[in-house]
């Protein structure tokens, strides 16, 4: 019975990857459909490619993290982890139908704080491994914007006295391809890596790998497997929103956006900080727009996100611990 | 002006961050440092206008 319900629930846990896989799979190609570098279904194959093989770059210090550092291991059961993932695929759900960019990974860390909470209480929370991820929850969209700032300064200051503008829009509209593999790098190495930590939590709670260990190589590839599919299946309302609706980007924009988020989470993912890639292009489609003026920036659409990203994090906890007391109730 | 000063606000933000990111400090401080630099290199360029 206990068997059944631990492959359950990594079905369910590959669902959510499956899930965040095209809630963000916008991040990664919004810039590059918006500049109609590449045709939709195009752009989304691309990001599903370098989803998967993100697996063979990156190590796997961010599922660590989620697997030791949020809530404490001996709390961590079948129950709590499925309402956890409960939580934060429902709160996924409705931000996706909202057309918000929020967090999958906040989601998964507020759902797995809530469904833990509710078990026994507030204790059990690892507060180094929450305070670690709280903080880069604020920094990260901050170093993804002054990155991309940076970076369109130094194109800028490189390219002014270059007169044949056409040709050096045709460069970008190309580099944005190099760009987009980029940051679709960074987001299955660090979103897929989140999935993988709940999968070892699982098998650790459940006895089938001890504490400590590594993961195993069927959850690496069966995690990017299930981002790759996800991605594949596209998600055009939020493309929409990070595209046009925060600020309008040209080709330029686009790669200085992508190589900036990209860069953030290349280091975040080696240094196995969780965090959210849509934080982080957020982040640098603003600093790219604010480049000329902070007007140029679309404030209304931005602040909307914002209070979505507050949200996040009690939202799928609440969720999450009604969930478990639901699970509870029936068992 | 408006954009030195949001720099400087993210100044503000990135070094209080610096005392809860303990290991990661020094991102906080570093970030501050570059959001310090591109907000007097708005205001120059504010004032030059």
């Amino acid at each position: 019975m206990e068997t059944a319900a631990l492959w359950a629930v990594i079905a369910v846990a590959l669902g959510f990857d499956f899930v965040n896989g095209f809630h963000d799979a916008a991040n990664s190609i919004a810039t590059v459909v918006s500049t109609r570098v590449l045709r939709p279904f195009t752009a989304v194959a691309w990001a599903a490619f370098f989803n998967f093989i993100a697996f063979a770059v990156f190590g796997t210090h961010v599922a660590t993290t989620i697997a030791n550092d949020v809530v404490v291991q001996d709390i961590l059961s079948i129950g709590v982890i499925f309402a956890g993932l409960v939580g934060a695929i429902v709160w996924d759900l409705i931000t996706f139908y909202l057309g918000l960019p929020t967090s999958s990974s906040h989601a998964l860390v507020g759902g797995m704080a809530g469904a833990a909470i509710a078990k026994a209480g507030g204790h059990v929370l690892v507060l180094d491994g929450v305070r670690k991820i709280g903080v880069f929850i604020v920094l990260s969209p901050l170093l993804g914007l002054a990155l991309a700032f940076v970076f369109m300064l130094v194109v800028f200051w490189a390219t002014h006295r270059y007169t044949k503008v056409d040709r050096l829009n045709r460069v970008f509209r190309r580099a944005q391809l190099v760009s987009a593999a980029a940051f679709s790098l960074g987001h299955g190495a660090n979103d897929a890596q989140k999935t993988m930590g709940i999968i070892l939590a699982l098998l650790i709670a459940s006895g089938e790998v001890g504490a400590g260990s590594d993961v195993p190589l069927w959850v690496v590839l069966s995690a990017h497997t299930a981002i790759g599919l996800g991605t594949l299946t596209g998600g055009w309302r939020i493309v929409h929103t990070m595209g046009s609706r925060i600020t309008k980007l040209q080709p330029v924009g686009g790669v200085c956006a992508e190589t900036a988020a990209a860069t953030a989470l290349f280091f975040t993912s080696a240094a196995g900080i969780p965090v959210s890639t849509t934080h982080t292009i957020t982040g640098a489609i603003v600093g790219v727009g604010s480049i000329q003026r902070l007007s140029a920036v679309r404030w209304g659409v931005a602040s909307r996100v914002v209070w979505a990203w507050v949200l996040t994090i009690p939202g799928a906890a609440a969720v999450a611990g009604a969930t478990y007391f639901v699970v509870e109730s029936l068992s | 002006m408006q954009r030195a000063l949001f720099f400087v606000a993210a100044a503000a933000i990135c070094a209080a961050l610096a005392w809860p990111a303990e290991d990661f400090a020094w991102v906080a401080l570093g970030l501050a440092g570059v959001y310090l630099m591109l907000a007097l290199g708005s205001f120059l360029d504010a004032r030059s206008r």
